[in-house]
């Protein structure tokens, strides 16, 4: 009876060991699967980026603006610009920049 | 049969004496070895597993033993994840002319791919030769169509700077290894070749090209021969813009051994004459011992020490002034007296608090060392009105920072903190809440020496320095103009510190006057006010926008 109680434990811990292992190394292939996706949209994503910021970098955009809006784009002066700024739903309007010392 | 009967009876009594007794306490005994070894393994596997927690759990362990990849760098990128600089791969081919079966029918597939291009005389060497470096997936797929084996692919990797030389300073550059040899390149060359995640950096792409475009417009205006900006948060110390000229491409891969790609903001010591007068100033409010309404009367125009004469840059400059005048008006003599009253103790001291006199730990190994003599009378004397110490930009901005913001201390930095600590305060509060309102005066006054630089809207203050080129023997005419800006200045953000290396006057130039004065042609003097105010000037009127709606 004690050889019993000794034994059907162990062998159920095997059991469910080899259960536990099986369905994490389908686990673990998955993950490995989906992290390599990962990697290679990480990398396709980094050359988009790469390819964006270049053309859309202050010197490319200075260029597209001396190209194709040269006198059309104006410069907008600072002080005309105003922070809406939302306080228990009452509207408070701040200037951008304070010009009153 | 007695013989018989006597052996049977033997016989039976030694049988008896082997008769099997069931021996109960063996399997007592097997049950306790099945219980030790299991007690063994069970220890080994708390063993394993409390080791597995533990390297878990430290990721530095995990970390160190990765290798440098050799193949592999990470990007950097700005405050706002734009790349600055990123390795991609590539792909070399060349061909072995010893494994090529026919080498006519070989040139002619490679006229047709590379019509440019004539092999002839590399096919009949023996030597392998480079059909292509950095070939294109399009043409690349075309070669491996032939199938032809002589071919042989090399996989290197490029590294990539979308931005030119915007950074040049800043990144630095790596060699043909993967090695970082500069910059921030070399700094963080292990975590940049182990690690997936980019380097951020503090810096806004944004600033950093509109403070280069004006530095390269002033060197049209003024001719200098370099110039340097940094723009830094006052609280924080993130560095937002730092530019150093001449810089250069990054993506050329030069060897840059010229001196005058020295890194104007970190590595160049220079003195920087009248803007040390602020320290004076806040020393002595520091320590209590002039405020900035102290007056000092009969102040002398020219005053000599160990055979030197220190006079005034402008005699119309009044004998009798208070220390706030002394600042504004820029004044010489008046500083040398403040420097004296503070003493060489707690002078000494204060510079070191403000990072001035101790060596500053950044983020690029290209960083300068504060140069001075041997502390006495003289010395302390023209250290209050900022000669005879030689220092960087960089420890500049951040003496203007702890100045400005209360007096917390500052660390100038390069790269992206997730958290950020409480600064620990270092000087008298009242430094700044004194300092500051001096600092705008001299923007905003007459008096002041910096008028191009008062910007509608921004409240910039600030203070000149036009100091004299150290030649052998004394002093040259070539100058070094600097303008360290505070603003806004009722409660400081950003501290700007611009140098122009030896500019020269600009008779040509019209100057347009803040104030609405007519425009001026035919500026003589080559002073940090008619220079690099101006300059700063132009500055924050472009950045200013961004600033305000940005941060």
């Amino acid at each position: 009876m004690k050889k019993l109680f000794f034994f059907i434990p162990v062998i159920f811990l095997i059991i469910a060991t080899t259960f536990t292992k099986n369905s994490t190394k389908q686990l673990d292939k998955k993950i490995f699967e989906t992290r390599e996706n990962l990697r290679v949209l990480q990398d396709r994503y980094e050359l988009v980026m790469l390819e964006y910021n270049y053309l859309t970098s202050p010197k490319k955009l200075m260029e597209y603006q001396k190209k194709y809006f040269d006198n059309e784009l104006q410069e907008a002066d600072i002080e005309s610009f105003n922070w809406i700024e939302y306080e228990n739903e009452n509207i408070k309007i701040k200037k951008v920049v304070n010009n009153n010392e | 049969m007695n013989e018989i009967n006597k052996r049977k009876i033997h016989s039976n009594e030694y049988s008896s004496g082997f008769s099997y007794i069931e021996n109960k306490s063996n399997l007592k005994i097997s049950f306790e070895r099945i219980a030790f070894i299991f007690f063994i393994f069970f220890i080994i596997a708390i063993i394993f597993s409390s080791k597995v927690i533990l390297l878990s759990l430290d990721e530095k362990i995990f970390t160190n033993k990765i290798l440098k990849k050799k193949n592999f760098r990470s990007s950097i990128v700005d405050k706002e994840g734009n790349i600055l600089a990123k390795t991609v791969p590539i792909i070399n081919i060349g061909i072995n002319p010893n494994l090529v079966i026919d080498k006519e029918k070989l040139l002619i597939t490679l006229k047709l791919l590379f019509p440019k291009k004539n092999f002839k005389k590399q096919m009949y060497d023996k030597k392998f030769f480079y059909v292509q470096k950095k070939i294109s997936q399009e043409k690349l797929d075309k070669i491996l169509l032939l199938g032809d084996k002589s071919f042989i692919q090399e996989e290197k990797i490029a590294r990539i700077y979308p931005n030119g030389e915007l950074f040049s300073h800043v990144l630095g550059q790596i060699d043909n290894d993967n090695n970082g040899i500069s910059g921030l390149e070399k700094t963080f060359d292990y975590e940049l070749t182990t690690s997936r995640n980019p380097l951020k950096l503090t810096l806004d792409t944004d600033l950093q090209y509109l403070i280069r475009e004006e530095l390269l417009r002033s060197k049209n205006i003024f001719n200098n021969i370099g110039s340097a900006a940094i723009l830094m948060d006052i609280h924080t110390g993130d560095i937002l813009s730092m530019v150093s000229l001449p810089d250069f491409d990054l993506n050329k891969r030069e060897k840059i051994n010229d001196l005058k790609f020295i890194n104007r903001a970190t590595k160049g010591v220079y003195e920087f004459g009248s803007v040390f007068k602020t320290f004076t100033i806040a020393a002595g409010i520091n320590y209590d011992v002039v405020q900035p309404e102290t007056e000092f009367k009969e102040l002398k125009k020219k005053i000599v020490c160990a055979g030197n004469a220190i006079s005034e840059y402008d005699d119309k400059i009044p004998s009798d002034l208070t220390a706030e005048e002394i600042l504004i008006r820029s004044g010489n003599i008046g500083s040398a007296r403040i420097a004296e009253k503070i003493g060489i103790d707690n002078y000494n001291k204060f510079l070191q608090t403000i990072g001035i006199l101790t060596n500053i730990n950044f983020d690029i190994e290209e960083v300068g060392e504060t140069q001075m003599g041997r502390w006495g009378k003289c010395r302390l004397l023209t250290i209050g009105f900022g000669h005879g110490i030689a220092t960087t930009l960089l420890q500049l901005t951040k003496g203007y920072s702890i100045v400005s913001n209360g007096g917390f201390e500052v660390s100038p930095t390069l790269i992206k903190r997730n958290k950020y600590k409480i600064s620990k305060r270092i000087l008298n509060e009242e430094v700044s809440k004194k300092l500051n309102p001096i600092l705008r005066k001299i923007v905003s006054t007459k008096e002041g020496t910096a008028g191009f630089a008062n910007v509608n809207g921004y409240e910039i203050g600030g203070k000149t320095g036009t100091a004299d080129i150290a030649a052998t023997g004394g002093y040259s005419k070539k100058k070094i103009n600097t303008f360290a800006a505070v603003f806004p200045a009722s409660k400081p953000k950003f501290v700007l510190v611009i140098m122009l290396d030896e500019p020269k006057a600009n008779k040509e130039f019209v100057y347009h006057y803040r104030d609405g004065r007519s425009p001026y042609k035919g500026n003589w003097r080559n002073t940090a006010g008619w220079t690099t105010v101006w300059v700063t000037g132009e500055i924050i009127e472009k950045i200013g926008p961004i600033l305000a709606t940005k941060y």
